[in-house]
């Protein structure tokens, strides 16, 4: 009865990743990308070459840049993107989706689900949809070259939750024998008030963005790069995040216990309760380097995507968000981007107007 | 000197600023008393009886007739009291000239740039209708080399020059071009708080290399490496929120990178730009400067709470916002672990918290009724 048809929208990091894995596992795959030259030397070598959780070279089903072919007959849609993406690819898919496809977004970082469902009304689309979401990506991964992804590992323990949140069970058992590390959490406001990424990239971009900038991130990102006062600011920002979801009554853990728990770090350091620590112990970040410049997703996901949702559901739910605007703004100002307005606000959820129980209301019912 | 009514002056501070002044102000023939509390920094200097200097006008000894750690000694019968030292010390130093100031003498600190702090100071001693003068940067550009050397790399061409009260800026100002010539006249001392261009880019440029300071000791330069393309627009913002402060103020300023060329920083090609990245990476007299090993250092604890905070204040007063000023004290707050702003220089501490513009622009210009 489980799915076997799984059209994957999105060929970076993720994509690539999930392409191989889900092909040696026996689905049958369908991948995406919006450019032909993503997608051509995959097409010359025969698949994609991984190595790590699975090993060898994968032929993929489907490579296109169709949209319509990527879906035809497809069981699940997963959406492996960066959060900017998630406009575009619901502006393309309004027209061709079908209340039967259920969509997962994974990762949804913050609000996921909730603006690629906002993004599809906004482009027309009016029947029923199911949509799904992990707070992060489903796998530890990294793409090596264009034809090319070393899986390090599945994300441990990943938190899961649908949208509407009334098809909750239906999503999991769905998703479950595909990912048999995700666990079921309350609703979407839950999987967004986890983002990780955006707690400890942004001070830590932010703080390094000199040394990034002018050895075009010659260093670790991970282990060098979050000294004692980045990780006071991570720890402050963290507050606002735990306390905003406590006024929304969204159950939540601290970073240090969500990076320990996603198995990034050690237990020695997670109950030291000590931040830099934790990403110097942390061994699937060890060797990662930095990004190259400012213009990255660390900057361009994680505020926009990130910061800038906790800031309005600060808002929403009246807890003051001094550090988190004061990055938002900062950035801004740095990079001649106002996140506050491009980035993802109450209205981009589609919770504009809404009132706190509004909001978890609209989120079980999605209307 | 020779055109100079004055004849003695009384230094206080025996740091870089102080013994490069001593030195600088001795060849040009006048009598310097040098003052500090410091012995360690008092005693080498009083064993050789001077200082020995390295300088663009020469290499050599400055004799100093009174190096002291006693006030009067030093100041008594002296035309100038210069006050040459991080502003956090201008409360110490203040308070030791007060009982002996005379209202012959004039108040000269080089830099100042702590707006009314001092005025306050000295009505605290009882002195009414206080009269002093600043200017906004240090006239030199040195350091103390050892116990009983300094070196001067650069006498400043360009000094923003200030008085208060406004009124007695011009008098001040005839008496101290005489010792400085390159002095600037401007109108008062809300125009020399504006040019202090270490409050500008150290504390953005300090909070966006924080990771690198800590993670390498400072192993890289400070201004050259450290001052990136994107780090140069968050100067930019935050000097754009500066000048509308002033502008609602109607205080008289520049812009940065202006300040900087005319200061003799950068070049004019860079200067031309109107962009910080470029005045930083074109600027010879910053490149080589390292930078420092940790942060716990005056680029955060000095230019944050007496820089940053007077903006954000004098914003609060005319009216304008100062976000990136703020959201900047805010996170160097964080990142020390310590807050920045519980000994800063408010209007608060200046005695004239919940001031309007009207009544500051006029206590500015005409000093105080008492």
């Amino acid at each position: 009865m489980g799915i076997k048809k799984i059209a994957i929208l999105g060929a970076g990091h993720g994509g690539f990743a999930a392409a191989a894995d889900l092909t040696a596992r026996g689905f049958e795959v369908r991948l995406h990308a919006r450019r032909q030259q993503t997608l051509s030397a995959l097409k010359k070598q025969g698949g994609v070459f991984a190595q790590g959780v699975q090993d060898g070279l994968f032929p993929i089903n489907l490579l296109t840049t169709n949209l319509e072919e990527a879906i035809a007959g497809a069981e699940l849609i997963m959406l492996v993107l960066p959060s900017v993406a998630h406009k575009f690819y619901a502006e393309g898919l309004a027209p061709l989706l079908n209340p039967d496809i259920p969509v997962f977004v994974n990762p949804g970082h913050t609000g996921g689900a909730l603006h690629f469902v906002n993004e599809l009304r906004r482009s027309g689309y009016v029947l029923p949809v199911k949509t799904c979401e992990t707070v992060t990506l489903t796998y530890i991964c990294r793409k090596t070259s264009l034809k090319a992804v070393d899986i390090f590992s599945y994300t441990r323990k990943l938190k899961f939750a649908a949208f509407p949140g009334k098809f909750a069970k239906e999503m999991y058992n769905l998703i479950k024998p595909i990912y048999p590390e995700i666990s079921l959490v309350g609703s979407v406001l839950e999987t967004a008030l986890t983002n990780i990424n955006a707690v400890f990239h942004t001070p830590a971009m932010l703080m390094n963005a000199g040394w990034i900038e002018d050895t075009k991130g010659d260093f670790k990102f991970y282990n060098e790069g979050i000294t004692p006062a980045i990780g006071r600011v991570i720890g402050e920002l963290d507050k606002e995040r735990m306390q905003i979801a406590g006024a929304l009554k969204v159950p939540t853990a601290s970073f240090l216990e969500n990076f320990y728990q996603a198995g990034l770090t050690t237990k020695a350091a997670f109950e030291a309760g000590d931040i830099p620590k934790a990403c110097v112990a942390s061994k699937p970040n060890k060797e990662i380097k930095s990004p190259s410049s400012l213009d990255h997703r660390y900057v361009h996901e994680d505020v926009g995507y990130g910061l800038v949702p906790f800031a309005e559901f600060g808002r929403l739910a009246g807890v003051g968000t001094p550090t988190i605007d004061a990055l938002v703004h900062i950035f801004s100002e740095m990079m001649e981007i106002s996140f506050s307005k491009g980035g993802l606000t109450l209205a981009g959820m589609g919770l504009e107007n809404l009132d706190p129980r509004g909001v978890l209301q609209f989120v079980q019912e999605g209307s | 000197m020779a055109n100079s009514v004055v004849k003695t002056i009384a230094i206080f501070g025996a740091g870089g600023g102080g013994t490069s002044a001593a030195a600088h102000l001795t060849t040009l023939g006048f009598e310097i008393r040098l003052y500090s509390q410091d012995q360690n920094a008092l005693v080498p200097l009083q064993q050789i009886g001077g200082i020995e200097y390295e300088a663009p006008f020469g290499k050599g000894f400055a004799k100093i007739p009174i190096i002291t750690d006693d006030a009067f000694k030093a100041m008594d019968g002296a035309d100038i009291v210069m006050i040459v030292s991080p502003a956090h010390l201008h409360e110490k130093w203040i308070t030791a000239a007060a009982p002996y100031l005379t209202k012959k003498q004039i108040l000269f600190v080089s830099p100042g740039h702590t707006l009314l702090l001092i005025p306050q100071i000295l009505r605290a001693h009882g002195l009414k209708k206080p009269v002093f003068c600043e200017t906004a940067t240090l006239p030199y550009l040195c350091r103390r080399t050892g116990p009983t050397t300094c070196k001067i790399s650069r006498v400043s061409d360009f000094m923003v020059f200030g008085g208060f009260p406004g009124c007695e800026t011009t008098r001040q100002f005839e008496i101290v071009k005489t010792i400085y010539p390159s002095v600037q006249c401007f109108s008062n001392v809300l125009e020399t708080v504006f040019p202090y261009g270490n409050a500008i880019h150290h504390p953005p440029a300090f909070l966006c290399n924080a990771g690198r300071v800590e993670a390498t000791g400072g192993d890289f330069r400070h201004y050259y490496d450290g001052i990136t393309p994107s780090v140069g627009r968050l100067i930019d913002a935050i000097d754009r929120e500066r000048l509308l402060v002033a502008r609602a103020l109607g205080a008289a300023t520049m812009p940065f990178v202006e300040l900087f060329y005319r200061m003799g920083y950068t070049t004019k090609a860079a200067c031309d730009t109107g962009i910080a990245y470029e005045a930083f990476h074109q600027s010879e007299p910053d490149k080589w400067i390292p930078a420092p090993s940790k942060l716990e250092h005056r680029y955060f604890l000095e230019d944050v709470p007496y820089g940053h905070i007077i903006y954000s204040e004098l914003g609060r007063i005319a009216g304008v916002p100062t976000p990136t000023i703020n959201h900047i004290i805010y996170l160097a707050s964080v990142a020390l672990g310590h807050d920045l702003s519980a000994d800063a220089l408010t209007l608060e501490k200046m005695g004239v918290s919940g001031i309007s513009k009207e009544r500051f622009l006029h206590l500015l210009e005409y000093g105080f009724d008492d």
